[in-house]
């Protein structure tokens, strides 16, 4: 081959294959969603990462969903999904759907009353270590009335009650009650699922792709993209710049560098939304190697508050995000209908620190400026966790401000499973924990909850416990009054925070990058895919050769 | 020479199961499971956690667990990868040919311009450009691997738009014909990313064992007997290829560590991104699998890289 011709061939071939304009005729488009995080498992009762639930909920409906404003409280805030209509029992222990006659699963089979039944069987079988099952133990049972109708009981009134039941998705019965106990995760089925939703399984690559093509003749209509595809890069580096080579059409997360570098590329729009992560530094209440007995500095709230004061959490947080992300409040995020933007912080204070820290003791200084006590340092030992890199950049950043209030952090970074390890089994003094958020808030049980109430304080890896915040997050979730529940959540928030449970450190502003060519409907900050079905490609930008209308299903 | 060989993959064999027992037996002692959630989120409970533990017998203590995995694997059958819902053998098969392929064209491409340029270097020790090419070369070999792949991410493929940015094929690309060049398309750029330190390394040896051999008495006698300097070349050639093919040997054992890296950013669908991904999520049964095909391969081409050696080397009679 002559030199010629090598760079001819070269130069030809990403004419020959690249992403082109589209010359065939113009479907109703592609979506390319591009992810560092493969979906699996992604069946609604075992799903366990957000690229799982998107899959999840655009392959399977739920009987009802959250709508819009996102309030779980009550009835007003939700829509029909597989359930066309419910109404309540006189005393409000069950509620009974009335199924849609139209739904079918994807193999034509209509949904039925005991699809719903095997739903809840599905999440409740332990070998199937469904993260829902803790979402659910207020429901007691689901019976299949008829065919069309299931009617789930509940433990006791609560405030969240239908948001309970939306969590439970129906699940075919057909195909799947003949499985033996915990056989899901290595069923068939679980390769091959058969849903409910606005799109069917086309084609998976563990780890690559996975691909979902549009149910034409769905209940609730057919949805707008032809297809929706997963493109999973496992740098996401790599994946963000797919999207800016036109390769992928949307990346959820941007880091904030790329938000800056997004504007060199003209087809990319920037869609910025509120958050539902947080990000904290978790006390331990309890000894590092001894969990029953309280933790020797922590367990006294001054020195927690005076950890707190010296801590500038808007630096931090310019440093880290620049514009892009709050100062955290409380053990919630804004967007959270029980937010509470009226809570005082403890504030940054260079002073108040070192007074409390004088009169506990801690007066001696090493020559590095740590401050002593009985000849030992003032020395806590950080959990960080390596694949976090906000968080690994935030703990130097903290490590630096409690060293000038002269407090010795040791950043004990470890990979993601020693983590857990370590965080789950209380081995740390302060950890840079963080939690992924819902509408609900229910999570507050297991997460700030004291294990004194049963199935409560599971997550709660300092050991937090106030009979008060206990109290009042119970209140809250037992009313059926919206706005009582409010009240009551948001006076756990004071409790908490007034506690100094955390330095509450940051919530982040996601902004995500969406190819131009497409409409976009309002994004929906806590599940933005479910507006997919809503998409519509831009009449007046030009369309890439993969929206062209699919030759095969 | 049979014996030998015989005795030869007997060694091999001892390797493949130590090595397999010693990844078998640390990755279960190593904090978590394969069980463990996404970092923040919600964890499993006690009673699930014991529950799925049991079901897959990791409940069971650590040599039981070994030996109800070698009858196992005696059997045909290399178990459940958790972290891709599939048998861990569907996962090698479909991950082993992408990573073979990405070996194979990186390897002949990494010698088919290492040896014959360093040979060129260590014949034309003196010349300006053999000097400049061996600067060149230390630099390649000074870049991590890493970044090198990045910036072939940054440069090659988004800023010059000359190579897909990563993946083994484009979505909803060509087919046929097409497809093909696609899949050379998007090979081309992690290729060289994997080639060009080894090119580097094997140029150097190349050229150090070149300039070492062209002075030797074999070489000047094919000088003398009146033959033509590409005759002497030739020689000289065969005899300094030997520190190349030990090389060689080591590479290929090296490639699958290297790999690792280069399928991680290009996101190509291999081997090493696989067995990577098993260890971060504790799926024992595809990192055991993994490291048995791996450890195979490793023994299989450091065999083969001796065969070679003994061909270019006929001083060596038997295998070492």
């Amino acid at each position: 081959m002559t030199r010629r011709s090598l760079r001819a061939l070269l130069l030809a071939l990403p004419l020959l294959t690249a992403c082109d304009r589209l010359r065939g005729p113009a479907g109703a488009g592609t979506v390319i969603v591009s992810t560092a995080a493969d979906p699996d498992p992604f069946l609604p009762p075992t799903r366990t990462s957000v690229t799982g639930r998107m899959v999840s909920e655009l392959l399977f409906d739920p009987l009802v969903e959250i709508g819009a404003d996102l309030n779980p409280f009550g009835e007003a805030g939700f829509v029909p999904r597989l359930a066309a209509s419910w109404r309540w029992s006189p005393d409000s222990l069950a509620v009974t759907f009335t199924l849609d006659p139209k739904a079918r699963w994807h193999d034509g089979t209509s949904v039925t009353a005991r699809d719903v039944v095997t739903g809840l069987a599905l999440i409740r079988d332990p070998a199937n270590g469904s993260p829902v099952a803790g979402e659910v133990v207020d429901i007691d049972s689901i019976v299949a009335v008829d065919a069309r109708t299931a009617r789930v009981h509940f433990h006791e009134r609560s405030a969240e009650q239908l948001y309970s039941a939306s969590l439970v998705y129906p699940m075919p019965s057909h195909l799947l009650d003949s499985l033996p106990a915990g056989g899901l995760a290595t069923s068939a089925f679980a390769q091959r699922p058969v849903g409910s939703g606005p799109y069917r399984l086309v084609e998976r690559e563990p780890k690559v792709r996975l691909v979902l093509g549009a149910v034409e003749d769905h209940y609730r209509g057919r949805p707008g993209p032809d297809r929706i595809a997963l493109t999973i890069s496992p740098d996401p580096a790599t994946g963000i710049a797919k999207v800016w080579a036109e390769e992928a059409d949307v990346w959820e997360l941007l880091p904030p560098p790329d938000v800056t570098a997004a504007t060199a590329y003209p087809q990319v729009r920037l869609v910025p939304y509120n958050g539902w992560d947080y990000t904290f530094v978790a006390f331990n209440f309890r000894a590092p190697n001894d969990t029953a007995a309280a933790h020797p500095l922590l367990a006294d709230p001054a020195v927690r508050v005076a950890l707190t004061q010296a801590l500038d959490r808007t630096g931090l947080i310019r440093a880290l995000f620049d514009s892009l992300a709050h100062p955290l409040l409380g053990p919630f995020v804004r967007a959270q209908f029980t937010a509470d933007t009226t809570i005082a912080p403890i504030p940054f204070d260079t002073l108040a620190p070192a007074r409390t820290l004088d009169s506990l003791g801690w007066t001696g200084r090493t020559r590095d400026g740590i401050r002593l006590r009985d000849g030992r340092p003032l020395r806590l030992r950080a959990l960080v966790p390596a694949p976090s890199a906000n968080r690994v950049r935030a703990a130097v950043l903290v490590q630096e401000q409690w060293r000038r209030a002269g407090v010795d952090l040791v950043i004990d970074k470890r990979e993601a499973q020693a983590f857990g390890a370590a965080r789950d089994g209380g081995d740390f003094d302060v950890v840079f924990g963080g939690w992924g958020t819902t509408p609900s808030v229910r999570g507050l049980r297991s997460t700030w909850g004291s294990g004194a109430r049963a199935g409560w304080g599971r997550q709660n890896s300092g050991r937090y416990a106030s009979a008060i915040f206990d109290s009042l997050v119970a209140d809250g979730l037992a009313s059926a009054d919206p706005v009582v529940t409010r009240d009551r959540i948001r006076a756990a928030y004071r409790v908490i925070v007034a506690d100094a449970a955390a330095v509450w450190l940051y919530e982040p502003m996601p902004v995500a990058a969406v190819h131009r060519r497409f409409l976009l409907p309002t994004w929906r900050p806590e599940a933005w895919w479910r507006t997919l079905p809503s998409w519509r490609l831009d009449p007046e930008a030009p369309a890439l050769a993969r929206d062209a209308r699919p030759t095969a299903p | 020479m049979r014996r030998a060989l015989l005795a030869r993959l007997g060694h091999g064999a001892i390797v493949i199961a130590l090595v397999v027992s010693a990844c078998f037996t640390l990755i279960r002692l190593a904090p978590g499971d394969p069980f463990f959630r996404d970092l923040d989120a919600a964890r499993l409970t006690t009673a699930q956690r014991e529950a799925q533990r049991a079901a897959f017998g990791y409940d069971r203590p650590i040599p039981e667990q070994f030996v109800r995995y070698v009858g196992q694997v005696a059997s045909g059958e290399l178990g459940w990868s958790h972290s891709r819902s599939q048998p861990v053998a569907d996962a090698l098969a479909a991950t082993l040919p992408a990573t073979l392929l990405l070996i194979t064209v990186a390897t002949l491409l990494a010698f088919g311009i290492g040896v014959p340029l360093g040979a060129w270097m260590g014949w034309h020790a003196e010349h300006p450009l053999a000097r400049a090419v061996d600067r060149v070369a230390v630099i390649v070999l000074a870049v991590p691997d890493y970044l090198l792949a990045l910036l072939a991410v940054m440069g090659p493929a988004l800023a010059w738009g000359l190579f897909p940015i990563g993946g083994m094929r484009t979505e909803f690309g060509p087919r046929g014909l097409g497809g093909l060049l696609d899949v050379v398309h998007h090979l081309a750029l992690p290729a060289l990313a994997l080639a060009l330190p080894v090119a580097a390394t094997a140029a150097r040896l190349q050229c150090a064992a070149m300039r070492a051999t062209r002075d030797h008495a074999f070489v000047r006698t094919a000088r003398a007997k009146g033959g033509d300097d590409r005759l002497a070349r030739r020689h000289a050639l065969r005899a300094a290829l030997v520190p190349v093919l030990s090389f060689a040997g080591v590479h290929l054992a090296v490639a699958v560590s290297g790999v690792v890296v280069i399928e991680r950013i290009f996101a190509w669908p291999g081997m090493g991104r696989l067995l990577f991904e098993g260890v971060l999520a504790r799926d024992y049964p595809l990192v055991a699998g993994g490291v048995l095909v791996a450890s195979i391969g490793t023994v299989l081409g450091t065999l083969l890289a001796d065969l070679a050696l003994r061909w270019a080397d006929p001083r060596q009679q038997a295998l070492r």
